[in-house]
């Protein structure tokens, strides 16, 4: 090869070595270029996974109220939740014990099945106080605690003792609030905190919170739901109430209906116990007649006249054929009771107008005791089956008030101690003079009335009987009586003992 | 421009001239990369016309023929970066076809900043493809080169009519190419 030829080839040559040093430069940052875009796009890919897992922990925690479950459930799958973000070897709740600052470790663990022993060292310690251990920190503070074993900061020898059995870095723990009030801490053992991301602290905060207020809604749902149930039966007590005002409203027309046939009753009776009077005597005139004609009879029975003879015959069998005799004491009696009959029903028309209210509003001086046996007399059949009335009257002056207002009071307090007893009931009635007042007791050995029952019994339409057998306005109407006379109406009661009412009424 | 069409443009110059001959060339033009291309760099379009217009000078031949043999020979080498540019039982039709949609595009994924040439097509009959060649380097006797390349490596007889074209005031180049 000449020179020249050699000398154009070196020429060449050194071109295209140069050639050669730009293009592996030019690999060699390329391969970096595409190391770093590697790099780089792994980094994504772990920043990706990790967002994902994120999200999936608050659609998770979201989810939570569309399912139907329980608080330990809840907190359950919450820990479970968090625990696949965190890697965390365990979880654990402690609630908060009802209206106070002290808390305790609950059996909401997670693994369920597989819990660290070494753990339920720290579920075995009952109380945490505020300030005291780590959740009684969170408690205090109410924020999210990184608690790192290698700083020990708060100082927890327990805990410390644990993670070096478990090989762990410490703890998170994280309060779930409601209504802005610490209700329970969920507490995650870290295996290593640079693992665990800034991302994943605000995720995990931010569903704790969104626990809080799934919890709060469920809380506000049962309340909506108490309530509703509430109104249901104020509505049912309410169509009781109608149904007892109509049955009411029946009873106050029947009154006035009694009111009217006693008043109509009233003349009748006038009148036919005035001519029963007279009849008797009428009768007594009939009777001494008869005796005089008997005589008659005797003494003509001896003469010969044939006629005579055979008018007194017929007479004779008369006589013998209707029992004549018979008749003559017997009209006597029939007399004797139908007027006593009459006394009674006259009574009774009198009593049925005082029940119904025919003197309202008419304040006049009266005798208690005289009332209490009237009220007797008026309901008696009701009580003369069942109950045995022991009465116990005192000596009382009469007292200035509307005796018809009182009637129904003691009526009322009459059938109640009546339909508490049952079968083979006692009432005992009792009346004294204490001071310037007079005071009435009513009481029973029925069935009682419980306590929750007592505090309701004078309010408007409340009653324990069936409808149509009581309309629950007795004893409110009988309230408001005896307070419009300036007295007090009080009631005592021991379920299966009896019942005993006390009703007071000043004297003026 | 890519330094692929430098490296190429070099080899091409030294087996049909040899290597003196393109000594002389970067000599007389001393290119500001001082001739030393490497296919993954881009160079000025400039220095591209002025080697090719120095070569033409110094062989004494047209640039236009000059410029045509350099597209022939660049399609092997080009085809040897692309492979995949040609599919099996591809026709040299479905070859021009794809040119602007599918090899271009892959182009750019590899040369993000290179500028290409756009083709639109006129597919009429099965025997000639008419493609509008639009670029503002006006490099249409190089796509009739490289058009013939693609031919002779297809093995097809080829005749390519140019009756419009961008350097007489037209605002596309139109190659009628014909097979026979």
């Amino acid at each position: 090869m000449s020179t020249d030829t050699e000398g154009q080839y070196q020429q060449a040559y050194e071109r295209e070595r140069q050639a050669r040093k730009i293009a592996e430069t030019e690999l060699h940052s390329k391969t970096r270029e595409v190391y770093d875009n590697l790099q780089k796009i792994q980094a994504q890919n772990q920043s990706l996974d990790l967002q994902t897992r994120e999200f999936r922990l608050l659609a998770e925690v979201t989810n939570f109220v569309k399912e139907d479950l329980s608080f330990k459930e809840k907190l359950e799958k919450y820990l479970e939740s968090v625990s696949t973000l965190l890697s965390s070897p365990y979880a654990l709740v402690y609630l908060r014990k009802e209206d106070s600052d002290v808390l305790y470790a609950s059996s909401i663990v997670y693994p369920k099945d597989d819990f660290p022993e070494v753990i339920s060292r720290l579920t075995e310690k009952t109380d945490y106080i505020v300030g005291k251990s780590l959740p009684g920190k969170v408690l205090e503070t109410q924020q999210m605690l990184l608690w790192k074993a290698a700083e020990n900061s708060p100082s927890v020898p327990m805990r410390l003792t644990i993670c070096e059995e478990l090989g762990l870095a410490g703890s998170l723990s994280v309060p779930i609030l409601q209504f802005g009030d610490i209700i329970a801490i969920a507490e995650f053992g870290v295996y290593e905190f640079d693992s665990v991301e800034a991302s994943s602290l605000d995720k995990i905060e931010a569903s704790a919170t969104q626990m809080g207020s799934i919890i709060e809604r469920q809380l506000v749902q049962k309340t909506f739901e108490k309530n509703y149930a509430k109104l249901n039966a104020a509505h049912e007590e309410l169509k009781n109430a109608q149904n007892q005002l109509v049955q009411s409203e029946k009873m106050a027309s029947l009154g006035q209906i009694a009111a009217g046939v006693a008043h109509e009753i009233n003349n009748p009776i006038g009148f036919v116990m005035s001519n029963m009077s007279t009849m008797q005597e009428y009768v007594s005139v009939y009777r001494r007649l008869l005796e005089k004609y008997e005589e008659l009879e005797n003494h003509l029975a001896n003469q010969a006249d044939s006629e005579i003879n055979e008018t007194s015959a017929a007479i004779q069998t008369l006589k013998k054929q209707e029992d004549l005799e018979f008749i003559n004491e017997d009209v006597i009696q029939m007399l004797d009771d139908s007027s006593s009959g009459l006394v009674r029903v006259k009574e009774i028309v009198a009593n049925l107008k005082t029940f119904a209210h025919a003197d309202d509003g008419v304040l006049e001086e009266h005798d208690i005791n005289e009332n209490l046996e009237n009220t007797l007399k008026v309901i008696w059949n009701e009580l003369k089956y069942t109950v045995e009335v022991h009465k116990d009257y005192g000596d009382l002056p009469k007292v200035r008030c509307r005796i018809g207002q009182l009637g129904q009071v003691f009526m009322n307090l009459l059938v109640n101690a009546k339909d508490a007893c049952g079968e083979k009931g006692e009432i005992r009635i009792k009346t004294r003079l204490l001071g310037d007042k007079v005071e009435i007791s009513i009481t029973d050995n029925g069935q009682g009335i419980p306590p929750e029952k007592v505090e309701k019994i004078f309010d408007p339409f409340f009653t324990t009987k069936p409808v149509g057998k009581g309309t629950g306005l007795g004893l409110s109407v009988s309230y408001g009586i005896i307070e419009k006379h300036g007295g007090s109406i009080k009631v005592e009661s021991t379920v299966g003992e009896g019942t005993s009412f006390r009703v007071s009424i000043p004297l003026s | 421009m890519q330094g692929v069409v430098f490296t190429v443009l070099s080899d091409c110059v030294i087996d049909n001239f040899g290597l003196p001959l393109w000594n002389e060339v970067l000599e007389d033009v001393a290119p500001e990369s001082g001739g030393i291309y490497t296919s993954s760099r881009t160079y000025s379009d400039d220095e591209l016309f002025s080697l090719v217009g120095k070569v033409a000078e110094k062989t004494q031949t047209p640039v236009k023929d000059l410029i045509k043999v350099f597209g022939t020979y660049m399609f092997p080498h080009l085809l040897n970066h692309m492979p995949e540019a040609v599919q099996p039982g591809m026709s040299l039709k479905d070859f021009l076809l794809s040119i602007d949609q599918v090899i271009h595009t892959e182009v750019k994924k590899m040369h993000p900043g290179a500028y290409l040439p756009s083709i639109d097509y006129e597919d009429s009959c099965d025997k000639t493809l008419v493609m509008m060649y639009t670029s503002k380097r006006k490099l249409c006797i190089l796509a009739e080169g490289l058009i013939t390349g693609a031919a002779a490596h297809f093995g097809d007889d080829i005749s390519i009519a140019h009756p419009e074209c961008m350097h007489d005031g037209h605002e596309a180049c139109r190659l009628e190419v014909s097979m026979h």
